[in-house]
């Protein structure tokens, strides 16, 4: 567990060094075209999502993270 | 039928009909059923009406009338406000401050339509401490109008109108279809066989002819500033009705029409406008921004 | 004040415009019709469980800025899993010679097992489940979204409730959320629920067998959770978002189906089952981050959840979409994910007899197992496990306009894997694989368009 939990980290780590590279700037309402993007919500493609997390919580003791909520489910 | 909505039959398209924002406003529709040009035709008019009760000066029961009397304070506006008010701030900002929506007071002294009375110095000076954009707080959302300043949507409104219409209607229907608000224009896409929408030109030297020209439109925004029946005549010269709000002025030695195609109807339109103020060095600013233009001297 | 001589002001014009026709078609009023995705999903585990489910999420603008969203989705699921119990030589109740230990589970099926595999129990099942969400502004700057949803299957029955309140900061850079959920949930298992940590033998579950249900109810859990996220605009091409959750859940938590075996010490072979039985509150935890980033056409999500609970489950998930652009629109979409978790402190694959479970007299004349831990269950999604995801999505636009639709497909593949010769496997069980690998393919057909 502890020597598997490294993996995640050190790819996020690496994640946040390669973004450190683009710091903070305001983004003015007519820059917010890449934002404004279905591509670019926090959730892309909301139905992969919900089916992702029914899967992952019928198979895994861990849930949730993502928001509040969601169908209680026998699976589990 | 409706009679606030007209259908006719073109020459291979459709024409559809209605008056709105103080011009004759045209739907240009190649494919379709009756029917649907119908439907079509209804649904730009109620958003073409819909976008002028918000945003028109002359009503008492909309936002801009609202911001009008917030008395100096604070005004939160809506979405579509705020983005029509950033879009605003960076027109000023891109055009030095030549394009400023809070110059509309100035039509309290000049009146285009009576002759050739112009307006006194002492006049205009007085109006143009109600005039700068810089004067007001725009913290978006919120709005701050000094009291005796006026704001007008009037420069962006008809533009922002045609290319609301062309995504509302283009969700409704895949056929090229030509919105003409007024001379405003925008086509959804080139017509069977790649061919333009042909638009025949206004006359800006009012010589009586009826057409001076055609322009090809295949697809995008097209817009024009300059009207050949605006203008004042005294000692010889010629006011144009383009006022520059630093000095209250008409441009001088401003082309007397200036048509931009542009991506969009609200580019076109800046453009256009933006160049207008150039007065002089309007042909010079056209031919950096490297987009197709027509100018009449 | 004039403008200098070759400056083009174009491409910041276009900017500009793009930003308030952009805005004002997803703000106004949009044109009466349901944003639908609908998809059926076949997800099917190698020699397990396979699920066939339709289902779809359709949004709907209801006002300027108000939406409604409805989900569903309708499993049908059939296959066999994984009873808890270990493998031994297998044994057959109705072919089995007197003495070799074979068994009923409460709703009276059989349990057969073939030697040195996994005990598995064979189901079918469906389950329908519907959440409506309503997401309105509250005033400029804030947002109010209240969720329901319900699920119902054959035995099992839940009900939620949830609301979130989002406000912006910082000229919307900053977005704070918080959001509290109630889940009612209700488990009336085949046969009733059997009484936790009682063993087969015991003669008391006969007596409760005859009035098919040992506690003559349905089982009842109720969880709250709370949440507080914050999510930033760092720049023009970067998203961020960091969540706090919490859950605390309380009631009953068993898996009505599922049992221990009861092995002897020395050889390892099963004596007895022993229905599972965990504490009856979980208090959970859970830190969740997401960075979105757009590169010149791609964009990548990628995400850490990290999570505990009082259980003493511990687990990481990094989670990693990358969106690669194609002409004409169309994308590709690979998915990596990579999971971890520790063992519940319960979690034990076998009780031992005459450690965890003492032979016991009983008037009249009977031995039964009674356990002396507390808690026990073999439930693999509580054992220590890692596992693998790993996907593709081809997604397709098509038409234009109203007719606008896209088509995608999705394919993964995911491998749970564990030690599967623990170092505390006794006797018999050293040659058996106590932690199968679960192999499961997933293929999901998406159709997105307007209704």
């Amino acid at each position: 567990m502890k020597k598997n939990s490294l993996i995640p980290a050190s790819l996020l780590a690496l994640l946040l060094l390669s973004l450190g590279g683009c710091s903070f700037s305001e983004v003015k309402p007519w820059d917010r075209d890449l934002l404004a993007e279905d591509k670019m919500q926090l959730v892309a493609d909301p139905i992969d999502n919900y089916i992702n997390e029914h899967i992952y919580f019928s198979k895994e003791a861990s849930q949730g993270g993502q928001g509040v909520g969601g169908g209680g489910c026998g699976c589990n | 039928m409706n009679d606030d909505i007209q259908i006719e039959e073109g020459d291979g398209y459709w024409v559809g009909r209605f008056h709105a924002m103080a011009s004759p406003c045209l739907i240009l529709i190649e494919d379709a059923s009756r029917e649907m040009v119908h439907r079509l035709t209804l649904l730009a008019r109620q958003e073409a009406l819909r976008i002028e009760h918000k945003f028109s000066r002359y009503r008492d029961d909309n936002i801009v009338s609202r911001i009008q009397h917030s008395g100096g304070e604070p005004f939160e506006v809506d979405t579509e406000t705020a983005n029509l008010l950033d879009y605003a701030a960076l027109c000023y900002q891109l055009s030095d401050g030549l394009f400023d929506i809070t110059s509309g007071v100035l039509r309290e002294v000049w009146r285009f339509q009576e002759g050739d009375e112009l307006p006194t110095e002492e006049a205009i000076n007085r109006l143009l401490p109600r005039i700068g954009w810089d004067k007001l707080n725009w913290q978006r959302p919120l709005l701050t109008l000094p009291e005796g300043m006026e704001l007008d949507l009037g420069g962006i409104g008809k533009e922002y109108a045609v290319d609301r219409t062309a995504q509302l209607l283009g969700q409704h229907s895949n056929d090229s279809l030509l919105i003409n608000y007024g001379g405003d224009l925008f086509a959804t896409k080139p017509r069977r066989g790649d061919k333009p929408w042909v638009i025949g030109l206004d006359d800006p030297l009012h010589t009586g002819e009826r057409h001076l020209g055609e322009l090809h439109l295949r697809q995008g925004g097209m817009a024009t500033s300059g009207d050949a029946r605006r203008f004042l005549l005294r000692d010889g010269v010629r006011y144009g009705h383009i006022l520059n709000p630093q000095t209250g002025w008409p441009v001088k030695n401003a082309p007397r029409s200036i048509t931009v195609h542009a991506p969009s109807c609200m580019e076109a339109g800046m453009l256009a406008t933006i160049a207008m103020l150039q007065g002089q060095g309007a042909g010079e600013f056209l031919k950096a921004q490297g987009l197709p233009y027509w100018l009449t001297e | 004040m004039q403008l200098s001589k070759s400056k083009s002001i174009r491409s910041a014009l276009a900017a500009a415009t793009c930003s308030v026709l952009g805005t004002a078609q997803a703000g106004a009023p949009s044109s009466d019709g349901w944003d639908v995705d609908a998809t059926f999903l076949y997800y099917a585990e190698k020699d397990r469980v396979s699920v066939m489910a339709p289902g779809f999420i359709a949004i709907r603008a209801i006002d300027e800025d108000e939406f409604v969203t409805v989900t569903g989705l309708f499993d049908t699921l059939t296959g066999a899993s994984p009873t808890g119990a270990a493998p031994g030589l297998g044994g057959n109740c109705a072919t089995n010679p007197p003495g070799t230990l074979c068994a009923t589970t409460p709703s009276g099926s059989i349990i057969n097992t073939k030697a040195g595999e996994l005990p598995m129990n064979d189901f079918d099942d469906t389950r329908g489940s519907l959440s409506v969400d309503w997401d309105t502004p509250l005033s400029r700057l804030s947002r109010n979204k209240i969720s329901a949803s319900v699920s119902s299957e054959t035995d099992y029955f839940s009900l939620g409730l949830s609301d979130t309140y989002s406000r912006e900061f910082n000229n919307r850079h900053t977005t704070l959320a918080v959001g509290a959920g109630l889940t009612l949930d209700t488990s009336a298992p085949q046969g009733g629920a059997p009484v936790p940590m009682q063993s087969f033998s015991d003669t008391t579950w006969l007596e409760a067998n005859t009035t098919t249900s040992a506690s003559g109810e349905d089982e009842q859990k109720n969880t709250v959770d709370l949440l507080i996220g914050v999510t930033q605009v760092l720049n023009r091409r970067t998203l961020v978002q960091l969540n706090y959750s919490r859950a605390m859940s309380s009631g009953y938590m068993n898996d009505p189906y599922k049992y221990l075996s009861i092995v002897d010490p020395i050889s390892g072979q099963t004596l007895d089952y022993i229905y599972e039985g965990r504490p009856d509150t979980r208090t959970t935890n859970v830190l969740y981050g997401k960075v979105v980033y757009h590169l010149p056409e791609d964009v990548l999500h990628a995400s850490v959840r990290l999570f505990n609970d009082d259980w003493g489950i511990n687990s990481t998930t990094f989670d990693l979409h990358y969106r690669y652009e194609l002409p004409g629109g169309i994308y590709l979409k690979p998915h990596l994910r990579l999971y971890n978790q520790s063992a519940a402190n319960f979690y034990r694959h076998s009780l031992v007899a005459g450690q965890d479970v003492l032979l016991t007299p009983v008037i009249p004349a009977a031995n039964v197992y009674r356990p002396q831990v507390s808690y026990a269950s073999a439930d693999m999604r509580l054992a220590e496990m890692q596992s693998t995801t790993w996907g593709l999505k081809l997604g397709i636009p098509l038409g234009e306009g109203k007719q606008q639709s896209e088509l995608s497909l999705r394919i993964e593949q995911m491998v749970q894997s564990d030690d599967s010769k623990p170092a505390d496997a006794i006797g018999v069980q050293k040659n058996y694989n106590m932690y199968p690998d679960l192999e499961a393919t997933v293929v999901q057909l998406n159709y997105s368009f307007i209704f």
